[in-house]
């Protein structure tokens, strides 16, 4: 697979996602094609991430970082086999608890591999581009509109906490962990600019691309208040989002494999 | 004389490429792109040797080599940096 066919995964996976919306009519249909869609590209990104941790060797740095993005997207596997209902049932009331337990885990495991990656530039003591002034005012920007996005969303998980809704944990504890994952965008993709040109530029440029698409996806819980949207409106975008986020993590693990094991040198 | 008296004076005024410098950030632009391949070449050669890169000669390399490994394995991993530093070695013909 080349570079730029990998390119094209997320943008293919999202046009399936609107396709498949513009398609099905019938709600109940669409219920499945959209929980068929969640765990396909979540299985994608977890191969993409755990292809790219094994082509690494043991104490490789990069090595864990892939592993604890794959293990997060592992354990958001684990929690959607909890909503089936025989599973559920068999979890009884503690059902609930559970799930947000692992999603909160998982979340730190996100957290952990991201500062992973955005520290990589730091630990291999390369410079990123910009002044050091230019670098800071990134840093800030991204992490104040990741922080009022996040905060934009937890404030509704809080309405519904408020409502006695149990599963608003789980949102709540999600939101917690993309505040902080997604601080590190800007590293993240001053490394991908530092790269220009050369092979690694393409997974962290997939990278950034998945952490872009993340933070899109918080962004969504606005369209419904600020735009008027109606539920579809909000799940289409939202799936659509997450469908680029995950096929851009599947893209940045096959490309960080290939880069490893490319054969030019 | 050049036709361009601007351009033939900055000719004059830029130091002279090093062309052991050069193959090497040209073998470490294949993975980091030509600007972070030049620039890692000029950090490290001054960490390393304390001098710029137009001073580099081929004793200088297996030096620059132990410096340029930590980063490379930061990105590439401990396999892909010896084959890439290998890969140098068998370029600048050490």
């Amino acid at each position: 697979m080349t570079f730029r066919s990998l390119a094209a995964v997320p943008i293919a996976l999202g046009a399936v996602v609107l396709v498949g919306v513009a398609a099905i009519e019938a709600e109940v249909a669409r219920t499945i094609f959209f929980r068929v869609e969640v765990e396909a590209v979540k299985l994608l990104a977890l191969f993409g991430c755990m292809a790219a941790a094994a082509a690494f060797e043991r104490g490789d740095y990069l090595r864990r970082a892939w592993g604890l993005v794959g293990a997060c997207m592992l354990l958001l596997l684990v929690r959607d086999l909890t909503i089936i209902p025989a599973v559920g049932a068999a979890l009884g009331p503690r059902a609930e608890g559970i799930r947000t337990v692992i999603v909160t885990v998982a979340n730190l495991l996100s957290i952990a591999g991201s500062w992973f990656f955005a520290c990589t530039w730091r630990v291999a003591q390369i410079d990123l581009p910009g002044s050091a002034r230019g670098k800071r005012t990134a840093f800030t920007l991204t992490a104040l509109l990741v922080t009022s996005l996040a905060l934009y969303a937890a404030f509704f998980d809080v309405q519904a906490l408020g409502r006695g809704q149990e599963r608003a944990w789980v949102s709540l504890a999600s939101d917690a962990g993309d505040i902080l994952s997604l601080w590190f965008i800007a590293p993240v993709m001053l490394t991908a600019l530092a790269m220009r040109g050369g092979l690694l530029m393409w997974p962290w440029a997939f990278q950034t691309a998945s952490l872009l698409a993340w933070l899109a996806y918080d962004g969504t819980v606005a369209l419904d208040y600020v735009a008027g949207a109606g539920p579809l409106a909000i799940k289409t975008t939202s799936e659509f989002f997450r469908a680029l986020a995950c096929g851009s993590s599947f893209a940045a693990g096959m490309a960080q494999c290939k880069v490893v094991r490319s054969q030019t040198g | 004389m050049s036709f361009f008296p601007l351009r033939a004076k900055l000719d004059r005024d830029v130091a002279a490429p090093n062309p052991i410098a050069e193959r090497i950030s040209g073998i470490l632009a294949v993975y980091l792109g030509p600007h972070t391949g030049r620039v890692a070449v000029k950090t490290f050669a001054l960490k390393a040797l304390g001098r710029g890169p137009e001073t580099l000669t081929l004793a200088d390399v297996p030096q620059l080599q132990t410096v340029l490994r930590p980063m490379l394995r930061t990105f590439v991993g401990r396999a892909r940096c010896e084959v890439v530093l290998r890969e140098m070695s068998k370029e600048l013909g050490l």
